[in-house]
């Protein structure tokens, strides 16, 4: 077994440091157990953006961080190989000594699968135990062994909490699948109302904003605009016929001509002298 | 209009200047009506652009705009070759990830693939839509022909081929990146990268597909394993397992099995080695500590017994789980070669080099490793039941 012999000489520096990691593990190793908030937040096409807090016991914590000062990226090396390739974007791991927690943030997008129109969001395989309309809340302990746990078993307790787009329908957790399914708007729905009427909106706006110009253009190029007058008598206007109260007493006297121009006889229409007191055509009493 | 009555020729009410038989609009009315219309324009124009400037909901192929990237895996291990064509596993062999960059759908996107002529095109995955800004994985799981497989013996490069299609596209585009298949012996320990390399574990990151080594079921094997197993209850005595495990080590040496150093012309990397199936041990006779152990590991799962192989630094050693108890047991399986073992290790075996002694020193062998904490335990029931069938 030439490979393993070859191997010799790093697998004895793992081994040494294996066997400090381990050691530094086994007094955390009966401590309470890590919990895991692992919160997926998927967009309107699919993206998620996950944020995954694990927070330790103030020992293991102290242990993990030890390690991950030692070897930057070991923790995460798993969501960097070549699994992985092309799927996680933005990857970011920050320690917060405050709360004794790893925080992984990034973003995996094509997290939900599009099919016709129905969305798949796989990888849930217990039934989620809260489910508020657009979030549904999944609870699941389990054993783990891995980078996290410095390959030691470790109890995990993990909450899952995925938040569906705000314009998702008919959202349900399908056991067979271990799927969280949901529906969008057919995708004509998101350009809105107006790209789904361009055709008819773009003729309407565009034969009135023609008109509005038409009619522009012609009132703007109209110097007085004259409207023929039928006759002119006196008490109409426009051949009209006034009310008889369209006039009032006062109103009437303010219409009267000044000195020195003609009046004219409310019952022959003939011409009056200014200041005669009967019309000299009927005899009528001028008022 | 006109608020009040007017009575005179000549005379002036509201605007409407009244002469004798015309009515002419006046400069105020015609002002408002400008302005009026100067507004209406201006906002049915703007109008008019929005609406004629939005994208449109009617497919246009001409304007689709996708971001496609075929990625690939460098190396495949062939003797997995079955854990490659699973869906349900994760050990895809090329990716690829499609991005709509555009402002339209993509409608009926078709994708294949094709590797070498290790398979025809696959009926691959049809995607009804693709929106704007929508991302999509869709990930190559080839069903490789085991008859072309069986005649990989070393390193090859095939050409993998992906192609795709959707509504209105004239002709399909074509991508393709070359692939090593490793030789169906070959196995690569671990695919991790150096810097990655931290604990004991990782130097065994494949060691999964070990599994896929351990054939039970070809015809080879299963009849030696007739043999071995051949009067005994293995299924359901202690004894009797523990029996055909003795067997096993010495009908193997009756086989005139030796024990051999792999070959350095056989190497294919830092951390791989040339691996036999067990009817190539036995056929041939010889084989590493990690070939007696598979060997030994697929005669024992051929009778009915529960087996592993235990991974520890730069050793492989059989080891079986008694049916009844449980107890685990194990055999420094390259003492089946007497030769070696009283030659290198006279000091700690009789003459005779039985089989018990030799379960005796692997148990220490086992312990040691244990404390330290540098041993893997490969369940080949378990990795078949996960996937990594066995490849014959």
């Amino acid at each position: 077994m030439v490979s393993m012999k070859k191997l010799g000489i790093i697998t004895f520096m793992i081994v040494a440091f294996g066997t400090l990691l381990v050691t530094g593990w086994c007094s955390a190793a009966d401590k309470p157990t890590v919990t895991e908030t692992y919160k997926v937040t998927i967009n309107d096409v699919g993206d998620g953006h996950i944020v995954d807090t694990i927070k330790y016991s103030k020992d293991d914590y102290a242990t993990i961080k030890k390690v991950q000062n030692k070897k930057r990226g070991f923790l995460t090396r798993r969501y960097t190989s070549e699994d992985t390739t092309g799927e996680v974007v933005g990857f970011n791991t920050d320690m917060d000594d405050a709360t004794h927690s790893v925080i992984i943030t990034y973003d995996k997008p094509g997290m939900a699968y599009n099919e016709k129109g129905e969305w798949i969001l796989y990888g849930y395989s217990t039934k989620p135990k809260e489910d508020s309309g657009l979030t549904y809340t999944f609870e699941e302990t389990s054993t783990i062994n891995s980078e996290f746990t410095l390959f030691t078993d470790q109890v995990f307790k993990t909450t899952s909490e995925v938040t569906l787009p705000a314009s998702a329908t008919g959202a349900n957790y399908v056991a067979a699948d271990k799927a969280l399914k949901y529906q969008m708007p057919p995708a004509r729905t998101l350009y809105g109302f107006w790209a789904e009427q361009k055709a008819a909106l773009s003729v309407t706006f565009g034969l009135l904003t023609l008109v509005f110009a038409g009619l522009l253009v012609f009132v703007w190029t109209r110097k007085e605009t004259v409207v023929p007058v039928a006759a002119v008598v006196p008490g109409t206007v426009a051949g009209v016929t006034p009310p008889h109260d369209a006039l009032s007493h006062d109103e009437a006297g303010a219409a009267q001509p000044e000195k020195g121009q003609h009046q004219f006889c409310q019952h022959c229409g003939s011409k009056i002298a200014s200041g005669k007191s009967f019309c000299t055509n009927c005899g009528s009493k001028v008022d | 209009m006109l608020t009040s009555w007017c009575q005179r020729p000549d005379q002036t009410c509201d605007g409407v200047r009244i002469t004798k038989g015309t009515i002419a609009v006046g400069k105020q009315l015609k002002l408002l009506l400008v302005v009026l219309l100067c507004v209406l324009t201006v906002a049915s124009g703007a109008a008019f652009i929005f609406a004629a400037t939005r994208p449109s909901t009617a497919y246009d192929s001409s304007k689709v705009k996708l971001d496609v990237k075929l990625l690939t895996r460098n190396e495949i291990i062939t003797a997995a070759y079955k854990t490659y064509g699973d869906n349900s596993q994760d050990m895809w062999v090329a990716k690829t990830i499609i991005k709509n960059v555009g402002k339209i759908p993509v409608r009926d996107f078709k994708i294949s693939y094709k590797v070498g002529d290790l398979t025809d095109w696959n009926s691959g995955e049809t995607y009804a839509e693709i929106r704007p800004g929508e991302t999509v994985r869709d990930y190559c799981w080839p069903p490789l022909n085991p008859d072309k497989i069986n005649a990989i013996t070393t390193k090859t490069p095939v050409e993998l081929r992906m192609k795709y299609d959707y509504e209105g596209l004239k002709e399909p585009e074509e991508e393709s990146e070359k692939i090593f298949l490793l030789g169906k012996n070959d196995f690569v320990f671990t695919s991790l990268k150096k810097d990655d390399i931290v604990t004991f574990t990782d130097n065994f990151d494949n060691y999964r597909f070990i599994a896929a080594f351990i054939t039970p079921n070809e015809e080879t094997t299963k009849s030696f394993a007739n043999m071995v197993g051949s009067g005994l209850e293995t299924r359901a005595s202690d004894e009797d397992a523990l029996a055909a495990f003795h067997n096993a080590f010495n009908m193997l040496r009756a086989q005139g099995v030796k024990y051999i150093m792999e070959p350095d012309g056989f190497w294919t990397g830092e951390a791989s080695q040339y691996v036999q199936y067990p009817w190539e041990t036995i056929n041939r006779q010889s084989g590493t500590c990690l070939d007696l152990a598979i060997c030994t590991s697929a005669l024992m799962e051929a009778v009915g017994i529960k087996s592993y192989v235990a991974l520890i630094p730069g050793h492989a050693i059989p080891m079986i789980e008694l049916p009844n108890s449980g107890d685990l047991y194990a055999i420094e399986s390259t003492f089946i070669d007497q030769d070696y073992a009283l030659s290198k290790h006279g000091d700690v075996v009789s003459a005779d080099v039985t089989a018990q002694e030799c379960v005796n020193l692997a148990k220490d062998e086992i312990e040691k490793a244990q404390s330290a904490g540098t041993i893997i335990l490969v369940n080949p029931e378990y990795w078949w039941k996960a996937g990594v069938m066995p490849s014959w």
